[in-house]
């Protein structure tokens, strides 16, 4: 192939006597992933010291940064609707249900999980595979079917954190795309639906790390 | 088949140097055919093998054996400086995503055709064969050296999110048969064309579709976008002509087509794993209906040229992944017809010496909501000379003329990120045709 493309240019260079410039749109892209320093940042240490809190009933607005696709964000409502704590007090078995921001609980939730919260107050929570419609779309027009694997801390009862650590976290259409590196945060939704005004996008390890130090 | 893929190979690659800006992302528009055969003398009432473009009718008037090679090397020159005002980029990420960008190209539009046309006393039969590129263009932006090194992409211009560099050829290789009733004067004429159409196009693109460079962390923001596709078609034109010693007329019809092309397009955005995936580009062409009328008073003639193309069939160049049809890239386009007048009046010096002019204009297929600056089009004027001098074994005619592109200044562009700003563009064509006749 890139023998052929050669071959065409070259010839095309005989008879024009050099005068046309060349043109290789796919040397201009190899050239950008050469030149630019495209290195994901490393994935924070999780060493989030979550609180182990009964979550059941709560409705928290969650602000996603997904980082790895530049400076997308989508915001999903993540209701948690059991909370069952085991006989040592060490872990709950939890499950809950993730909505679009602007759905009410009365909607059909776009995923639902079942996971367990350890003592630490950390959980996985995974989406399975969900499909965001163009309007609700962090791209642009354009929907999305995508699969996140969220590790998530209580830091309290009306704060929650964490990122993407997996592989396998992606959206899936139209194209693969790695989420590994998302981060969130997200907030209590208040009792007659205010939405909180402002949610960080990331857990507040700098700020404990800065504690630490001090 | 080795020497007819040889000669593909050579029309191919000659075809992929033709004139005109495009880009792929983008396609065709008014602004990118290359019907530019023949020079000022290339009309619905083109003289010899250039008929097979033009008019195939016209291909059977005179018998015997022929060949028509034509040439026109073409120079570009545009600018693009980009005007934005933007909320969702830094005071220096609009600096280097704004100001001027040019392209300089110079490239030849070649055009082949052979042809054998039987007189069987009242009534000609014709047959020609022909390669020639249709649409298309090639263009490669001045890069911007001056660019800072923070921000890696911008070293490709601030044009760049429309197109960085991008090959359109659509190549026909075409048989004609045509039909001449001596007595009446009148011609039919048709073709057969297979088309092989190839797109490579490279555009800057974010998934969140602004201007950002970089995230508040100083993470790499811009990507690239990178469809390298192709489609093969048969198509068919028709022809009729009418031709006695006093006026000259002939209308030749181009119905539209759709192509699809099909291949890899690989795709980088922020930090993510360069992905490639098979898409496919919707690329409808318009119908085209060309028609040229030309009375001769003594030593004075006048051909009155045009052109209709229905351009309007096209509302986008969306990009869809190929084995899902889902979309992958929106481009938004709402093309408007086209309307192409030409005046080309001509003075007999002798029998064998003809020397002429050519001024009209032609209006725009691409509206200023969705210009870019790979895929401009606008109003335009032309205005040109050549002669042709003719023997009875051959002959030649030479032209130049200039396509003048009106400026465009767009503040509404739909485009995203932006496409606003000032739009130049200048095409100068010349052109040489050597016919030879046994």
């Amino acid at each position: 192939m890139r023998f052929e493309k050669a071959l065409k240019r070259a010839l095309a260079g005989l008879v024009l006597f050099a005068l046309a410039c060349s043109v290789d749109p796919g040397e201009k892209y190899d050239n950008f992933l050469e030149r630019a320093d495209r290195t994901p940042p490393a994935i924070a240490d999780a060493s989030v010291t979550g609180a182990f809190v009964d979550l059941a009933g709560k409705d928290f607005l969650m602000n996603i940064a997904l980082n790895p696709l530049g400076d997308l964000a989508l915001r999903l409502r993540l209701l948690f609707t059991r909370f069952d704590v085991n006989a040592d007090m060490t872990e709950a078995g939890v499950s809950g249900e993730f909505r679009f921001e602007d759905e009410t609980n009365d909607d059909a939730p776009i995923a639902s999980f079942d996971t367990v919260l350890d003592e630490n107050g950390r959980m996985i929570v995974s989406t399975g595979v969900v499909f965001v419609p163009a309007d609700r779309s962090p791209v642009m027009d354009t929907a999305v079917e995508a699969e996140l694997n969220f590790v998530l801390f209580v830091l309290d009862e009306e704060t929650l954190c964490g990122q993407i650590e997996d592989d396998a976290s992606q959206v899936l259409q139209p194209i693969t795309l790695s989420l590994k590196g998302t981060t969130f945060g997200a907030k209590l939704i208040g009792p007659n639906g205010e939405l909180p005004m402002t949610i960080l996008d990331v857990c507040p390890m700098e700020a404990a790390d800065a504690g630490d130090a001090g | 088949m080795p020497g007819a893929r040889g000669l593909t190979r050579l029309l191919a690659a000659l075809g992929s140097l033709a004139i005109a800006s495009t880009v792929a992302s983008d396609a065709a528009a008014s602004g990118i055919s290359l019907g530019k055969f023949g020079g000022i003398y290339g009309h619905a009432n083109a003289e010899g093998g250039l008929g097979l473009y033009w008019n195939p009718a016209r291909l059977s008037i005179k018998p015997g054996l022929w060949g028509t090679i034509d040439a026109s090397p073409v120079h570009r020159r545009a600018a693009y400086t980009r005007e934005i005002d933007t909320t969702n980029a830094s005071r220096d990420e609009i600096l280097v995503n704004s100001g001027r960008a040019s392209v300089n190209t110079y490239a030849v539009l070649p055009y082949l055709a052979l042809g054998y046309t039987h007189d069987f006393d009242s009534v000609n039969l014709g047959l020609a064969l022909g390669a020639f590129p249709t649409f298309g263009g090639s263009a490669k932006w001045d890069r911007n050296n001056e660019a800072p090194p923070e921000f890696p992409g911008a070293v490709d211009g601030p044009q760049r999110w429309a197109t960085i560099a991008s090959i359109l050829t659509v190549i026909h290789y075409t048989a004609a048969l045509a039909v001449t009733f001596e007595d009446i004067g009148l011609s039919l004429g048709a073709t057969g064309a297979y088309v092989d159409t190839t797109l490579d196009t490279i555009k800057a693109r974010n998934l969140n579709t602004t201007d950002s460079l970089v995230d508040s962390r100083g993470v790499i923001q811009e990507g690239r976008a990178h469809f390298m596709g192709d489609a093969q078609k048969l198509v068919f034109t028709f022809g009729i002509a009418y031709e006695d010693k006093n006026v000259k007329a002939g209308i030749n019809v181009r119905p539209k087509f759709d192509l699809k092309l099909i291949g890899p397009i690989r795709q980088a955005y922020a930090t993510n794993p360069p992905t490639t995936e098979e898409g496919q580009v919707d690329f409808p062409l318009p119908s085209i209906v060309n028609y040229a009328v030309t009375p001769r008073f003594g030593k004075f003639e006048l051909t009155l040229a045009g052109e209709i193309a229905t351009w309007s069939r096209i509302k986008t160049h969306d990009v869809f992944a190929t084995d899902t049809g889902t979309q992958i890239l929106e481009i938004p386009r709402g093309l408007e017809d086209t309307i192409t007048a030409r005046l080309v009046p001509g003075w007999h010096f002798t029998d064998r010496w003809l020397g002429s002019m050519l001024i009209g204009g032609e209006s725009s297929s691409v509206p200023e909501a969705t210009v870019e600056a790979g895929f401009l089009d606008a109003p335009k004027v032309f205005f040109g000379f050549g002669g042709r001098y003719e023997r009875k074994k051959w002959s030649i005619a030479a032209s130049w003329h200039r396509e003048r592109f009106l400026q465009v200044d767009v503040d509404n562009s739909i485009v995203r990120p932006t496409a606003n700003g000032r739009y130049n563009d200048q095409r100068d064509f010349f052109n040489v045709t050597l016919e030879g006749r046994l």
